[in-house]
């Protein structure tokens, strides 16, 4: 079959997908999801400190542990020399402040108002920081979290219910090849949903820029980490879907996928990263082979992390920061085993659909 | 005599079990010609294997064992499937699509050429009587309306062969009328008919040739007009007479 015939089938089941999901109101529902956010980062506001100047040799470190406990904070860090003393993050309490100030360190301190007003938050940051402690929120705890699990939920029912024999039958006897249906559906649903983080992404990093006048890039490489992210474990819905044709199967049957693969990930980073004792060459080789062949979630968030330099605002995972500090973390080999998993995985669903009976 | 399908001793058996040792054969040697231009009309009872001879004269199954001829060239060969029009015996279309977007997107994937596309959709729209709810959702449609919308869907290619199973399910009587004419001109036009159906007086009133399967076995195949030729005297019997003997041999 040649090529010109799969692409316009292909063009034709990304179109037919669209469909399904805006009368599946599936595009709605996230759609609001995704205005909701988008309101959310429009009622922000923003008042206080301006980033220090730094120079380019002026690195962020670590304030002295005994000021940053006495100011109320575990870590807080140091940001250039400006003027007589050092400016720190500092404690947002007063005491904290007074702390910092009598140890002759200049205290930064913004207040976020959320919800037009409703409600107030004292950050010890700079202005650009503030937003971009948001925007870190947005893209690891509500995107690449629950948005990931939520998406492989909703989206679970495309492939089953185009699967079923009264409907796909008459589609299977058109002169196309059987594979070409099957990528054309999983290409839908992946550019369905980089619409939809597109949306979601670009509307929130607006909103804020419009609300707060900062606009800091770094957060839409969300976008394409996210999907990425959800077309790897997407694929093992779309096999799911051509086993079974059964969207309970597929729901639960790519969610507890992806908590097993969550699980290989975590204890192998913490076998290299910790360096456990006591396990057997055999039991080391197993979960290597298991890390390496299976798709791995925490790596990617890991990745998202680093790429918005999310250090400071939120805490690595102790063991992905042991695995990095001793140099044993390969971003690019992960992201390509994981996207060579996908590959596999999709091409043993098309040959199942190809050659299954009907 | 050219012939738009032959079947050739096809066997398919189902695997059923833990290890797939088990199996239900549906067809059995099954040696079957079908000539073209020719209306066929394929009866059976329940469980005959009807359905499993479509499946694999479609390529949605592959035979067990046996080979099948499809417009000359083995059915394996999906490329003849362009020149095929299928009805399925219980159509579900995409409810979220119009009847005009349907028509368009199976008539891409039955790769008719996209400057023609456009008014063979008008046209077919018109001839089965839906041209006036064309940009309503097909979730809107009787099962009626949607059999009409299965019928024109077949003929978009102008097919050489045609795979009607059970089409007049849910038909009014204007429809029923409709579903004729339409065979009467396809047949006019040299495209080859294989109708499965259990409305006899349909077989009879559109069908030239008539095939019976029972048990997965084909029992008889032959004109029609020799099928109703009464045996005991020159007169003619209704065609249920002369498939009642055929039916009875499954239940011995």
């Amino acid at each position: 079959m040649n090529l010109p015939t799969a692409l316009l089938t292909i063009r034709w089941m990304v179109r037919d997908t669209f469909r399904q999901s805006l009368v599946s109101r599936l595009f709605w529902v996230m759609l609001s999801v995704s205005v909701l956010c988008v309101l959310f980062c429009l009622s922000v506001r923003i008042s206080g400190d301006e980033a220090l100047p730094t120079r380019e040799y002026e690195t962020p470190m670590r304030l002295n542990p005994e000021i940053a406990r006495q100011m109320g904070r575990d870590n807080a860090f140091a940001f250039g020399l400006v003027g007589s003393g050092l400016a720190v993050e500092a404690a947002a309490d007063p005491l904290g402040k007074k702390l910092a100030r009598d140890e002759g360190l200049d205290v930064f301190q913004t207040e976020l108002t959320l919800g037009f007003g409703a409600f107030k938050v004292l950050t010890a940051r700079d202005r650009k920081d503030a937003v971009r402690w948001l925007q870190v929120w947005l893209s690891g705890a509500v995107a690449d979290t629950v948005g990931i699990f939520l998406v492989l939920i909703w989206t679970a029912g495309f492939l089953p219910t185009f699967l079923d024999p009264n409907q796909v039958t008459v589609l299977l006897a058109k002169p196309v090849p059987r594979w070409s249906l099957l990528v054309g559906k999983y290409a839908g649903v992946l550019l369905f949903v980089a619409v939809q983080a597109s949306v979601f992404v670009l509307g929130t990093w607006l909103a804020l820029g419009i609300s707060t006048g900062i606009f800091d890039g770094l957060y839409l490489l969300t976008i394409p980490l996210l999907v990425v992210h959800f077309g790897i474990f997407y694929s093992f819905s779309v096999l799911l879907a051509v086993w079974t044709r059964n969207t309970v199967v597929c729901v639960f049957g790519s969610l507890l996928f992806w908590v097993v693969c969550w699980g290989m990930n975590y204890a192998r980073v913490s076998m290299v990263g910790r360096n456990l004792e006591g396990m057997t060459p055999v039991s080391r080789g197993m979960m290597e082979a298991g890390y390496w062949m299976l798709p791995k979630p925490g790596d990617m968030s890991l990745i998202l992390y680093d790429a918005l330099k999310a250090e400071g605002f939120s805490m690595k995972v102790p063991e992905f920061k042991a695995l990095q500090d001793q140099g044993k973390f390969h971003p690019e080999l992960s992201v390509l085993a994981s996207l060579a998993f996908a590959l596999v995985i999709l091409a043993i669903a098309a040959r199942e659909f190809q050659t299954m009976d009907y | 005599m050219p012939f738009a399908v032959v079947f050739e001793n096809v066997t398919k058996r189902y695997p059923t079990g833990p290890f797939r040792r088990g199996g239900v054969e549906a067809l059995r040697g099954v040696n079957l010609r079908i000539p073209r231009g020719a209306v066929v009309g394929l009866l059976g009872p329940n469980r005959a294997g009807k359905t499993t001879l479509v499946k694999l004269l479609l390529s949605l199954s592959r035979p067990t064992s046996g080979t099948i001829t499809r417009l000359d060239r083995p059915a394996s060969d999906t490329r003849t499937l362009a020149k095929v029009g299928y009805v399925h015996e219980n159509q579900h279309f995409p409810r979220y699509l119009t009847a005009d977007e349907l028509l368009r997107f199976y008539g891409s994937l039955a790769l008719v050429p996209s400057e023609a596309l456009p008014k063979q959709v008008d046209r077919l729209l018109d001839l089965v009587g839906l041209a006036d709810r064309r940009h309503e959702p097909i979730a809107r449609f009787s099962k009626g309306m949607v059999q009409r919308l299965g019928l024109a869907q077949v003929l978009l290619n102008e097919p050489d062969l045609l795979i009607l199973d059970e089409p007049t399910e849910g038909l009014d009587l204007p429809g029923r009328r409709l579903f004729r004419e339409l065979v009467a001109l396809q047949k006019k036009r040299g495209c080859t008919v294989l109708l499965v159906s259990h409305v006899l007086s349909e077989v009879e009133q559109v069908c030239d040739r008539i095939a019976v399967l029972v048990g997965g076995r084909l029992m008889k195949e032959a004109p029609l007009s020799d099928l109703l030729r009464d045996p005991k005297g020159n007169g003619t019997r209704p065609l249920e007479h002369a498939l009642q003997p055929l039916y009875e041999a499954s239940l011995g």
